[in-house]
């Protein structure tokens, strides 16, 4: 293995280098020594001798440069990087902070469409970025089915509209509400139970909501999907003909019809609702609820003796990320029109996760980052597309040796003499 | 009288931790639990406080000339009599859902740890503001609006913990994570952590455990400053007996699950049912029986 202490030795190093040379070659001598040639299998005995060649080269340089300065700085990092860090309060960014939030709002205005509904995608993972962070990041409560609250708040809207008659407007509330509501019905069997078998506990509950949505056709509309209607402006609706005497919205402004104004609408209520949320989750995180949410994920047995309420904490930390997933659920709906249980399988709750896990648990701006990251990178490597996850998985593999707490250290508040 | 133990018994399972324990805790004293490795001390410290629920017996808490049961506030299973009694039954079932040892704490019992149970990755200051949260205006709209009366709250509870931080010593360690901290300086920033939840009991568990005797010394001066200057009263368990002599006014002493002594620190040093426990001699009948008259 990589021994970074230890002095530079020549010998070892090659020894190394042979070893995994003679791994490498074994790997991939059924993989690429045999080549299939109709029905005939010819040999093809030179190709794991090169790719062992490359990685006894490899091997030797990797054993190199942990010895410069430089590699030292890479991979020793870690133990000196204690990823928490304590700051004072300061105001020195609240600049930049505003150039970004202008330049969020008139983004729309000079995108095209296909950027448009990227960067919606991106913010409503944004969103459930910051919904899961603060039951994993903030409470540390692991949850693996955190995609339920996403889909309740999404099914809220399509199933609303259809039964309740609820309009893009009032699903925001009433999808927030219900996804809270579930998330504290999630709490209460989970109470007792930490780490690996809470997790277990989330994952199927979020297979159970799948699986209710998949197989209850008569309500949801099963595999079928539901659709959602498209959100409206006071009144005004953005299809090209208004449905019983309405006015469209292109028609009220003299516009030409395009449905680019509808994504328009969507996307600058979505960065309203996250730069809000954003907001709000850095206050709480300042605030006793938030402080007791971090008091339970380092101790919880600490806590209880503290005098705080350990199965109200936890409720509120599971109804507060749900409400947060239940809203990008809505976001999501409304985006895409129509729904069905196929877009909140575990992978989306994998993906969520990976935001959190990688943006660094518990700080706000690298899982808006991650968020960012992780959803237009896909996108910029459409014509890499067989190689994403390969990518995706490599970059989680870097990040776990070089930052194995999060892209950007988490931040303390200092709280000085007054 | 602040705290009354009446025939407490612990059992796990067919292991009988605790039998018929009795003893009373004086207000504003320091009263020292000792014995032998496996005595049932911390078993005895986790019913005080809540953390385990005893198998049978009563521990009561006096307050305003109040006796209130603190095994009622666990949670106690239902008897036959609660069904015809609704209020009792009442009464149980909300204790059942919302009682719990945190409900001991906010009584006024507070505790510490043997090993040593603070909030790692939060910073020391943070640590006693998570201690004061009832105190706190948790009131979440204020809270998110920076209302005057959070500002207020939270400003309070600010200067609170930076008194504690500098009676303790601690002043300069207020913005470091606790878990960076030197042993010592984390012992005592988990004892000043459990007295910002204002308590009127502390229950310490090993406070100087792992302490060199300069340490330890010092310790027991804080302690006295608790127990003078801030009307605490003391329940204690240590093995270090240079410092429980010192600091002690009541001794009670434990030896397999069964109180073998309790008095002064004088009459514990030469009692020899105690010498007995702890220096492995036979112990006689006569001895015992002597003890138990006291």
């Amino acid at each position: 293995m990589l021994d970074v202490d230890a002095d530079f030795s020549t010998k070892q190093t090659i020894l190394d280098a042979i070893l995994a040379a003679l791994i490498a070659w074994l790997f991939f001598l059924p993989i690429t020594g045999v080549l299939l040639d109709g029905y005939a299998v010819q040999s093809a005995w030179h190709q794991p001798f090169v790719l062992a060649l490359i990685v006894f080269y490899a091997r030797c340089l990797i054993a190199i440069i942990v010895h410069t300065d430089l590699g030292k700085r890479l991979f020793v990092g870690k133990g000196h990087y204690a990823g928490v860090e304590v700051v004072d309060k300061t105001n020195a960014h609240w600049h930049w902070l505003l150039v970004i939030v202008a330049i969020g709002f008139v983004f729309p205005f000079f995108s095209s469409k296909y950027w448009l509904t990227v960067a919606i995608l991106a913010l409503i993972y944004v969103l459930l970025g910051l919904g899961l962070n603060v039951v994993v990041g903030l409470a540390g409560l692991l949850d693996l089915g955190f995609v339920a609250f996403y889909a309740v708040g999404a099914y809220s809207y399509a199933l609303g509209s259809e039964y309740l008659g609820l309009g893009f407007w009032t699903a925001l509330p009433f999808a927030a509400v219900l996804a809270a509501s579930f998330g504290a019905i999630l709490g209460f069997p989970v109470l007792r139970m930490h780490g690996d078998y809470l997790a277990i506990v989330t994952l199927g509950f979020g297979e159970i909501i799948r699986l209710i949505l998949n197989n209850w056709t008569a309500f949801t509309g099963g595999p079928n999907g539901a659709s959602a209607p498209l959100p409206t402006l006071f009144g005004l609706e953005f299809s090209r003909r208004a449905k019983q005497g309405g006015t469209p919205f292109h028609d009220y402004f003299g516009l030409d019809y395009s449905t680019i104004y509808r994504y328009i609408l969507i996307y600058l209520v979505l960065f309203l609702v996250v730069c809000v949320m954003t907001m709000v989750v850095v206050r709480l995180r300042q605030m006793p609820i938030g402080r007791a949410w971090e008091a339970l994920r380092e101790d919880e047995t600490a806590c209880r003796s503290l005098g705080i309420n350990h199965v109200v904490v936890k409720l509120s930390a599971f109804s507060m990320g749900a409400m947060v997933g239940g809203l990008a659920g809505v976001f999501f709906a409304a985006y895409q029109g129509f729904i069905n249980p196929s877009s909140f399988t575990f992978f989306e709750s994998a993906l969520i996760l990976a935001i959190v896990v990688l943006g660094g648990l518990g700080s706000v701006v690298g899982v808006i980052i991650a968020a960012v990251v992780l959803t237009i990178l896909p996108e910029l490597l459409r014509e890499f597309s067989d190689y994403r996850v390969l990518i995706f998985g490599m970059s989680m593999v870097l990040m776990m040796i070089w930052r194995p707490r999060g892209l950007l250290p988490q931040r303390r508040q200092a709280f000085r003499r007054t | 009288m602040l705290l009354e133990v009446k025939q407490l018994a612990m059992r796990f399972g067919g292991v009988v931790a605790l039998d018929n324990v009795s003893f009373g805790v004086e207000a504003h004293k320091i009263t020292s639990l000792i014995g032998p490795n496996g005595a049932g001390k911390t078993t005895l410290f986790n019913c005080v406080t809540g953390f385990y629920q005893a198998s049978a017996g009563e521990i009561v808490f006096y307050q305003n000339n109040q006796a209130i049961d603190v095994l009622e506030l666990l949670g106690k299973p239902f008897i036959w009599q609660d069904f015809v009694n609704p209020r009792q039954l009442l009464r149980r079932l909300f204790f059942k859902m919302l009682g719990g040892s945190h409900r001991v704490n906010r009584l006024g019992i507070a505790r510490t740890f043997q090993n040593i149970r603070l909030f790692r990755d939060m910073t020391a200051i943070e640590n006693l503001l998570v201690a004061q949260h009832q105190y706190l205006n948790r009131n979440i709209l204020s809270g998110l609006l920076h209302s005057k009366g959070y500002q207020k709250s939270e400003q309070q509870a600010l200067e609170q913990a930076y008194y504690w931080l500098d009676l303790s010593g601690l002043g300069d360690d207020a913005n470091k994570l606790a878990g960076q901290l030197p042993y010592g300086h984390q012992k005592r920033l988990e004892i000043i952590r459990a007295m910002c939840t204002q308590p009127q009991l502390i229950c310490l568990d090993e406070p100087a455990a792992g302490l060199n005797p300069n340490e330890t010394a010092e310790l027991g001066e804080f302690i006295r400053i608790l127990q003078q200057q801030h009307q605490i009263t003391v329940l204690l368990i240590e093995h270090d007996m240079q410092m429980v002599m010192d600091i002690s006014d009541k001794i009670v002493v434990l030896d397999h699950g069964e109180v073998i002594a309790t008095g002064g620190p004088e009459a514990i040093q030469k009692n020899p049912a105690v010498l007995a426990a702890y220096l492995g001699e036979e112990t006689t009948d006569k001895a015992k029986a002597e003890t138990n008259n006291d």
